[in-house]
């Protein structure tokens, strides 16, 4: 049966080490590389009770007819499910005015008065439009900003009618704003309650590297953000509001204070997320960037304290391994549209800017708030869906996202499990598909796989709980 | 370890290569490495080659399989449960002969 290798970086470059292989089921065996010879070679017999594990795995069948085979396709057509159901994520960017003045802000910051950045009643109901016509079974609406508060009148036209719309049409519609809190009312709390929406909200540690990195007047950013998430916890209920951290060179080596943060907080989980190489975020990377080999390093280490927590008995875990997980351990696409292949970009997700232009993701927006309008498939204003995703280049950028024919991705084996990401590559190395071995989105996801891979299989404690992670169990 | 063609001809292909790293590694280091990983991809290549049939095979059969008679059920998730085999009898009027 077909399969991919690479072998383990923590082992010798020899026939001693070990190599892991995964099918395009996504089913994996770690061997030592004498044994993977062996197997593809036929030069010498493999041992029996080896040759049952392949057999199990769906790595070698005796029949080309057999069940193995169909198992493999359905696990295919499973994990590439989000490819026929339609785009499911629509944001909004209901205005680019924001109070606070982040370094790493990846979209231009202006200040709160200027309503010139604010989205339209007219564009959003344009956008609704194109949202509803999308044959994906659900519907997720993400608000996003700036900071979307500031225009909430539009954020309250825009949930109200989509909800109206869901409900007529009797679509499932989950509802997303993302807030850094500041300006949150009670009378905005339970509109939310009421119509169903969750938040979604900023929270980089402990406060002093909060209100470091989140400058705003009266340096009281964290006490805002903490203060929110009561409200809304007390109006909407504990559920309703989650959180993401964002890495700057400040919290290198503040990984466990972060996590303490979000312990301290409640929150059952922390998405330990790099800074984004976008917009005017790469204008501050000298000053708050880092290599990709130190955010590595704080990665594993927060995921190490993570599982010491769980081990404690506080279950709490990472986001971002625990998608990678469900990938690596059940068939199952879990929809996260920065890591598909083809990519999610357009396909699974479009955004609707505030001056009505159209991008394929989140990232090709901020992008374009230094120029770079790629990524822009039109404007709101007089598209059907169908005339935004006809443009040309959004096949060939579908095409050239696909990491079996990508360089660098085609033989390696976490390939089944990983995804691309053209706006990314585009902004960090001038090309769409870019150089693996350059790439810091490739070099972060391998150490990463690697690092579960070996964890997995050591069959411990760690081992148990990163397999709950992932759903099982 | 990265590497750079640096000019192709019939019979010779010269590659520059330094180390992807900053780390310190001898000139035989690296070339051992690289004997290594181009014995790797002859055996990928081999195992490319010898698959290729089936490879197609299970594509073809991932995405011919779509179901005429009730489209519905080919984009419903796990959890959707689209003929209701969660919901008891008694709520759905199904019987049984």
């Amino acid at each position: 049966m077909p399969f991919s290798f690479t072998r383990l970086p923590s082992q010798p470059m020899d026939a001693t080490g070990k190599a892991v292989l995964v099918n395009q089921a996504g089913e994996h065996i770690i061997l030592r590389m004498s044994d993977v010879t062996r197997l593809i070679t036929r030069e010498a017999p493999l041992d029996p009770t080896l040759m049952e594990r392949l057999h199990a795995g769906l790595f070698v069948t005796h029949n080309p007819r057999s069940s193995g085979v169909d198992l493999v396709a359905q696990s295919v057509r499973s994990k590439l499910s989000t490819l026929m159901s339609g785009t499911e994520l629509h944001l909004f960017v209901a205005t680019l005015r924001c109070d606070h003045s982040c370094p790493y802000c990846q979209v231009s910051r202006v200040s709160d008065d200027r309503t010139a950045y604010d989205m339209t009643i007219e564009d959003a109901s344009a956008g609704l439009d194109i949202m509803f016509a999308s044959p994906s079974k659900c519907l997720k609406l993400e608000v996003q900003g700036g900071e979307p508060l500031l225009n909430y009148p539009l954020v309250h036209e825009l949930v109200r009618a989509a909800r109206k719309r869901a409900r007529e049409e009797g679509r499932p519609l989950e509802c997303v704003v993302t807030t850094n809190l500041a300006n949150i009312t009670p009378e905005m709390c339970m509109f939310f309650r009421d119509h169903d929406v969750l938040l979604s909200t900023s929270i980089d540690g402990p406060s002093d590297l909060h209100n470091a990195n989140r400058p705003r007047p009266g340096n009281d950013a964290f006490q805002r953000a903490v203060a929110g998430i009561e409200l809304v916890r007390n109006i909407c209920g504990v559920d309703s509001v989650s959180a993401l951290p964002t890495t700057t060179r400040r919290s290198l080596g503040r990984v466990r204070e972060i996590v303490d943060t979000y312990v301290g907080l409640g929150f059952s989980g922390v998405f330990l997320r790099p800074l984004s190489p976008f917009g005017f975020a790469v204008k501050t990377q000298s000053a708050i960037g880092y290599d990709t080999q130190d955010f590595i390093d704080h990665y594993l280490e927060g995921l190490d304290y993570c599982l010491e927590l769980w081990k404690r008995g506080y279950q709490f875990r990472e986001h971002y391994a625990s998608l990678l997980l469900r990938r690596m351990l059940t068939p199952f696409d879990t929809g996260y549209v920065d890591l598909m292949s083809p990519a999610g970009a357009g396909s699974a997700v479009l955004v609707f800017n505030y001056d009505g232009d159209v991008y394929i993701s989140d990232e090709a927006r901020m992008l374009a708030e230094t120029g770079e309008k790629l990524f822009r498939l039109g404007t709101i204003r007089g598209s059907t869906r169908e005339h935004l995703l006809a443009k040309p280049q959004f096949a060939h950028w579908i095409r050239d996202s696909m990491n079996e024919a990508i360089p660098g991705c085609d033989w390696c084996a976490f390939r089944t499990w990983c995804g691309t990401d053209q706006v990314y590559h585009h902004a960090t190395q001038g090309d769409i598909v870019g150089i693996r071995s350059l790439s810091s989105f490739c070099q972060r996801n391998m150490a990463v796989f690697n690092w579960l891979v070996q964890k997995l299989d050591a069959d411990d404690d760690d081992s148990r709980i990163l397999r709950a992670w992932g759903g099982l169990g | 370890m990265i590497g750079q063609i640096v000019t192709t001809t019939e019979s010779d292909c010269i590659v520059e290569l330094k180390p992807a790293s900053n780390e310190l590694i001898s000139e035989d280091q690296m070339s051992s490495r690289l004997f290594i990983a181009l014995g790797d991809f002859v055996l990928r290549e081999r195992l490319e080659h010898e698959t290729r049939n089936i490879r197609e095979l299970i594509v073809r059969q991932a995405f011919e399989r779509s179901n005429l008679q009730w489209p519905d059920l080919d984009s419903a998730r796990p959890g959707d449960d689209p003929l209701r085999f969660g919901v008891p009898d008694i709520e759905t009027g199904r019987t049984h002969t």
